[in-house]
């Protein structure tokens, strides 16, 4: 008897297991890749990517049931009536000058969050900074800093490709933020299979932070359902890219290969996922890689090698490059190069000095956007763009579009986006000043000498996939061979960060005068409190 | 009021009773206080402490180095390969930065060359310089934050720095296989000295300059300068803080340096100068102490005369110059020094440093640099006022300031008493039925001196304010050196002239004192101890100066009134000791190794340079204080 009730319990948790699987094929899809890419300097890009589709919940209900697709993010989602989200973390810098285009936006050191929430910009303020403390309890990060003294409502620079007039899109930035290992923890849960299995196996945090640039990001939006049924689903990228050296491992530049750089190993496929491959974007000549790739063609001028690890298991992958061939490698400088400096000394002044190169033979329209915070009160009047290309005098540009927001003290930051076409071939230098304000004593943060961290401008621009063969960043190219993706791309350039050196109070002055009075009251206290407990009595022989 | 009038014997306040009691035996003895105060502080028991460290973060000489393998050394040979095909090229100046910038490249640094124009005074004297750069950017930062190593080609004695662009160019190999840096590095090297280094910090910091600058990096938090004249080995090091207007680095980064190059075996000494043995008596340890606090005040007061770092303290940039000491026999050393006083100029390529040597610097630059690297905050813990009389010691601002106070407040008092003491002395009786006609008296007598002797001191500083801008209005005042000191001596007619014309014009109805000469060095008095007080805050060393070669004169200059011809001509002899052009005249000469009388250069033209390229306060101070000053004690001298 007893045990004709366990089998039918077996047999019913069977069933159960046996439905959720079935349902797992059509209701949810997860493709990991890897893209490798061997830099000119000898440094190795890595960039992670993994995809979930998931048919959203539904907004009146309260049960959420998701099969791949993280239940926090999708809650998240739920609750703030998300159209979309991105959230990147960021260490080190892009070089594009030795590197080429970033295979992501080239997100600056910091993080940055950036949200479309459903209702107008009034309404969903508070739903904002919830965002941001969920988000913050999701990646360990300090993300609850945000706040609206540091968020900003950019119109121009991020154009969804799904925009709908309903939604506001918010965006802030916290440039002290650093990224650890605290936050690739919880990102890595996400994964299905975690660092199990696939792709994912890869991820050793060891070598991770052991970089020379680290990206790790998130996204959330809605796209059509990959699997071909037309309904929009939720997509949810986990996007992690980064630059080693090999020669930090104790490598030769020469020969590597992919497991001596991770320090793991790739085991099999993750089971759920219904794509998982490693691609290797090679240069023409003189790399050899061992295995064969299971197949190679030219992507737009490059050569893009591709290992399924669903069709066998790929335990590891050898680099070697031939001697001397390094050197001959050509790298197509982005078509854009943007930085920013602060220019001025001292403690009451200074200015912004931001240089947008364009190399191309063709004129460029940008979308510039640099919000500052309030204390640096700037002056819109003193802003000059002049563009000087070679062999020609330098002219005044004018932005064919432009936006200022003025700062609100405590309030909100100040920010200016403007549209520049920039001129073929060209130099252009955006110049304008600023003063640097008082702040009150608690605001400075806890090392005010240091300055504060002045989040980056972003240079954004669109790139079609038709029009040039090789002039793309990596990212756009791959994703050029699949259908269902978008053929064009706008490529968002951070520029550098600056450190703006405030009038700083002398901190320790007060910290003495509490430390010398705390030591004064000690002492006295001690001597006069032992003196009126003390019971003095005089001893008899 | 009170103030004005406790002279004439009106009831007052009993501070100022007491002042007026003591004022006038009290300013000689609060000026030879002052003085002693000065003379004592090389003195190492009373005001000298030892250096510490305040900044925690800075963890200096924790890390071991590894500066030194043979990548490193091979990147000196791959610079001096470049710079010799450079140099066989041709020309120099850009094709020399040109290699450096190639080789920057070759170990993944960013870098650009920039062409400067300058002149070396206000519209005379065109120079070209470039100046190369490269940025090793910072693997996990953002270009925030930077340091600089800076040289120029050439040492402050004119002799090649070849070795020390060699050593950047190990250094920069060496920095760029590491991954902890959080902050940017930046090797510059200009063929300006610190005028190409002004230029490269201006452009730096976006100052409208004809040559902008495009590779940049955030804010400067440091920067080291190397000065590596040929030899083989070095003996010691030379170290030299001073800045451009008196600022100094840190107190914490002059430890550093110090403490990482004790560490290296190659000590780095202040102003190259060994402390004394331990061993030593009192007064030769005294001696040692008083020539280096000497050497420092010149430096502070004139801007630094060694190494390019000096620029940089007014970008509020910590910085410093190391400079190599050969020993005194050492082949290549000699041989340069041969070479030099044969052709004039020495090749460019000299023999290699040992590479023991090589390493010693190399890792104390590491080290440094590790040291700057981990600072989270801007320097700012310890002291940026201090005076340093022997490695390792130094006097706080609260040690030395007392000096500076007793020499000023010796002027103000014996302003007050002078101003007390003008007039006939029937306006000081204490008689209280003449109250009423004293004031009065008092009161005719200020309106009718006081318009004369503003008149004399506004024409006297016309006078100054004429030598300071004459060089800036006429840019093109042909200011070669036999000029400018004919350009000086005619100035100095022209003061002369105005010293008899004034004493001619006020003096001769001798019954009827149209000027008071006490209430005139009063005046005058009250301006330079304010000038000196807020210069000591600032520049301690230049107000020391300032009250030796200004101040003092006119502490001790007064009237003669019932005094000869003789005594007469003695007091202008002196004045015209203390003018100027015989103090700044001698003191270049001697300073520099000429002969005491050489007349050929002219001092003004260097402060004119370092005014016009710095804002050096020198210049200024000369033309409105110094000698407007003297020229009035001469008048006050020459009043009967």
């Amino acid at each position: 008897m007893r045990l004709l009730r366990i089998a039918a319990l077996v047999a019913a948790c069977s069933a159960i297991v046996n439905a959720t699987v079935t349902s797992l094929d059509t209701k949810g899809s997860f493709v990991e890749e890897l893209i490798i890419k061997p830099l000119n300097d000898g440094k190795v890009l890595l960039h992670f990517e993994f995809t979930m589709h998931e048919a959203a919940a539904a907004r009146n209900g309260s049960l959420h049931s998701y099969n791949l697709l993280p239940r926090q993010i999708g809650e998240i989602a739920w609750r703030y009536d998300l159209n979309e989200l991105r959230l990147a973390f960021t260490q080190g810098s892009w070089r594009e000058s030795w590197w080429g285009y970033a295979p992501t936006a080239s997100h600056g050191v910091g993080a940055e969050i950036l949200a479309r929430i459903e209702g107008s910009a009034g309404a969903s303020s508070h739903q904002w900074t919830g965002l941001a403390n969920a988000l913050s309890g999701v990646f360990c990060a300090s993300l609850n800093f945000v706040g609206d003294e540091n968020t900003d409502v950019p119109l121009m620079s991020f154009v969804s490709e799904s925009g709908s007039n309903s939604s506001t899109l918010r965006r802030s930035y916290l440039p002290r933020e650093n990224v650890c290992t605290e936050n690739l923890t919880p990102w890595i849960k996400q994964l299905p299979c975690q660092s199990k299995s696939g792709i994912g196996m890869l991820l050793n945090p060891h070598r991770l932070y052991n970089m020379h640039f680290h990206s790790m990001a998130v996204s959330l939006d809605s796209a059509t359902d990959p699997s071909g049924s037309g309904s929009r689903v939720l997509r949810y990228k986990q996007l992690l890219s980064v630059v080693l050296d090999p020669l930090a491992f104790g490598l030769r530049n020469s020969s590597w290969s992919l497991s001596e750089l991770m320090d793991r190993r790739v085991g099999a496929a993750c089971p759920v996922a219904s794509r998982s491959v490693i691609q290797v974007a090679a240069p023409d000549v003189g790399l050899h890689i061992a295995p064969q790739p299971d197949s190679s063609n030219k992507v737009a001028g490059r050569l893009v090698h591709t290992f399924d690890m669903q069709k066998r298991n790929i335990d590891d992958i050898a680099f070697s490059f031939e001697p001397g061939t390094r050197s001959t490698y050509e790298i197509t400088l982005p078509a854009i190069a943007a930085h920013r400096y602060v220019t001025g000394q001292g403690g009451s002044s200074g200015g912004v000095e931001s240089i947008i190169v364009n190399r191309r033979a063709v004129p460029i329209t940008v979308t510039y956007l640099d919000t500052l915070p309030w204390y640096l009160r700037v002056y819109s009047h003193t802003l000059v763009v002049n563009s000087e290309s070679e062999g020609a005098p330098a002219l005044v540009l004018r932005p064919s579009k432009s936006i200022f927001t003025p700062a609100i003290d405590r309030g909100r930051p100040s920010s200016m986006e403007l549209e520049l076409k920039l001129p073929p071939n060209s130099r252009t230098i955006l110049r304008y000043d600023f003063d640097k304000g008082f702040l009150r004593y608690t605001e400075h943060p806890p090392d005010a000498n240091r300055g504060f961290s002045i989040a980056p401008a972003v240079v954004s621009y669109r790139l079609t996939t038709t029009n040039s063969t090789d002039d793309q960043p990596l990212l756009c190219t791959i994703n050029a061979t699949q259908p269902q993706k978008s053929k064009e791309c706008t490529v968002h350039l951070y520029t550098e960060q600056f450190l703006a050196s405030l009038p700083t109070p002398d901190f320790s002055m007060p910290y003495n005068v509490v430390s010398i009075s705390c030591t004064i009251l000690a002492l006295f206290f001690g001597r006069v409190f032992n003196l009126l407990t003390r019971d003095f009595v005089v001893l008899e022989k | 009021m009170s103030l004005v009038l406790s002279g004439q014997g009106e009831k007052t306040s009993p501070a100022l009773r007491v002042a007026r009691k003591y004022s006038a035996y009290l300013s000689y003895p609060l000026a030879v206080a002052g003085i002693a105060w000065l003379l004592l502080l090389p003195y190492s028991e009373l005001f000298w402490r030892r250096t510490y460290f305040s900044e925690n973060a800075m963890l200096p000489g924790q890390a071991d180095p590894c500066f030194g393998n043979e990548h490193h050394l091979a990147a000196m040979d791959r610079m001096d390969a470049a710079l010799s095909t450079s140099l066989r090229e041709g020309s120099v100046g850009q094709q020399r930065a040109a290699a450096v910038a190639e080789v920057f490249s070759e170990f993944g640094l960013d870098t650009e060359v920039q062409t400067i124009v300058y002149d070396e005074v206000p519209g005379v004297g065109q120079h070209q310089g470039t100046n190369v750069h490269g940025i090793l950017r910072a693997p996990r930062s953002d270009s925030v934050e930077a340091l600089v190593i800076a040289a120029a080609w050439t040492t402050a004695d004119n002799q090649t720095n070849i070795n020390a662009v060699r050593v950047m160019a190990a250094l920069a190999q060496f920095a760029s296989e590491q991954v902890y840096w959080a902050k940017d590095i930046i090797f510059v090297v200009t063929d300006a000295g610190e005028i190409g280094m002004e230029q490269w910090l201006r452009a730096y910091h976006g100052h409208h300059t004809q040559s902008p600058l495009y590779v940049r990096s955030g804010i400067i938090q440091a920067a080291l300068s190397l000065e590596l004249p040929p030899a083989k080995t070095y003996q010691s090091m030379g170290l030299y803080v001073e800045g451009k207007v008196g600022q100094l680095p840190n107190l914490d980064m002059v430890n550093m340096v110090q403490h990482v190059s004790r560490i290296e075996q190659l000590p780095a000494n202040l102003h190259g100068m060994v402390d004394e043995s331990r061993r030593a008596s009192v007064w030769r340890k005294y001696l040692h102490s008083a020539q280096l606090l000497l050497r420092h005040v010149r430096s502070q007061a004139f801007g630094s005369l060694v190494g390019v770092h000096a620029p940089f303290l007014r970008y509020r940039i910590d910085a410093l110059t190391l400079s190599g000491i050969a020993k005194i026999n050492d082949p290549v050393a000699q041989l340069a020094q041969q070479q030099r006083e044969l052709f004039l100029t020495e090749p460019v390529i000299t023999p290699m440093l040992t590479q023991r040597t090589v390493n010693s610097i190399g890792r104390s630059c590491e080290r440094a640099l590790r040291s700057l690297n981990n600072l989270l905050e801007h320097f700012h813990q310890s002291f940026f006022f201090y005076i340093l009389p022997a490695n390792r010691k130094y006097i706080s601002i609260g040690g030395y300031i007392p000096a500076a106070g007793l020499m000023v407040g010796s002027l103000l008092l014996q302003a007050m008493h002078l101003w007390w003491m003008q007039g006939p002395p029937e306006l000081r009786s204490s008689d209280p039925r003449t109250r009423i006609e004293r004031i009065n008296k008092y009161y005719l007598l200020l309106r009718r001196t006081i318009p004369n002797s503003m008149g004399i001191i506004l024409r006297v500083h016309l006078l100054g304010l004429v030598l300071l801008a004459l060089p800036m209005i006429l840019p093109h005042a042909v200011l070669t050196n036999t000029t400018s000191t004919a350009y000086l001596f005619t100035v100095a007619l022209a003061s002369i002239s105005m010293v008899l014309h004034i004493t001619d014009t006020y003096w001769t109805e001798a019954a009827r004192p149209m000027v008071e000469w006490r209430q005139l060095k009063a005046l005058i008095e009250l301006y330079v101890a304010a000038t000196i007080a807020c210069l000591s805050v600032m520049n301690f060393s230049l107000a020391a100066v300032l009250f030796a070669v200004a101040g003092l004169p006119l502490v001790l200059t007064r009237a003669c009134e019932a005094g000869s011809r003789a005594q007469k001509a003695a007091g202008i002899i002196l004045l015209l000791l203390a003018s100027p052009v015989c103090t700044m005249t001698l003191g270049r000469n001697v300073a520099l190794g000429l002969h005491p009388l050489d007349f050929t250069s002219s001092p003004f033209r260097m402060f004119l340079a370092d005014f016009h390229h710095f804002s050096s306060l020198v210049y200024p101070l000369v033309c409105l204080i110094y000698w407007p000053v003297n020229i009035l004690c001469m008048i006050i001298v020459l009043m009967p």
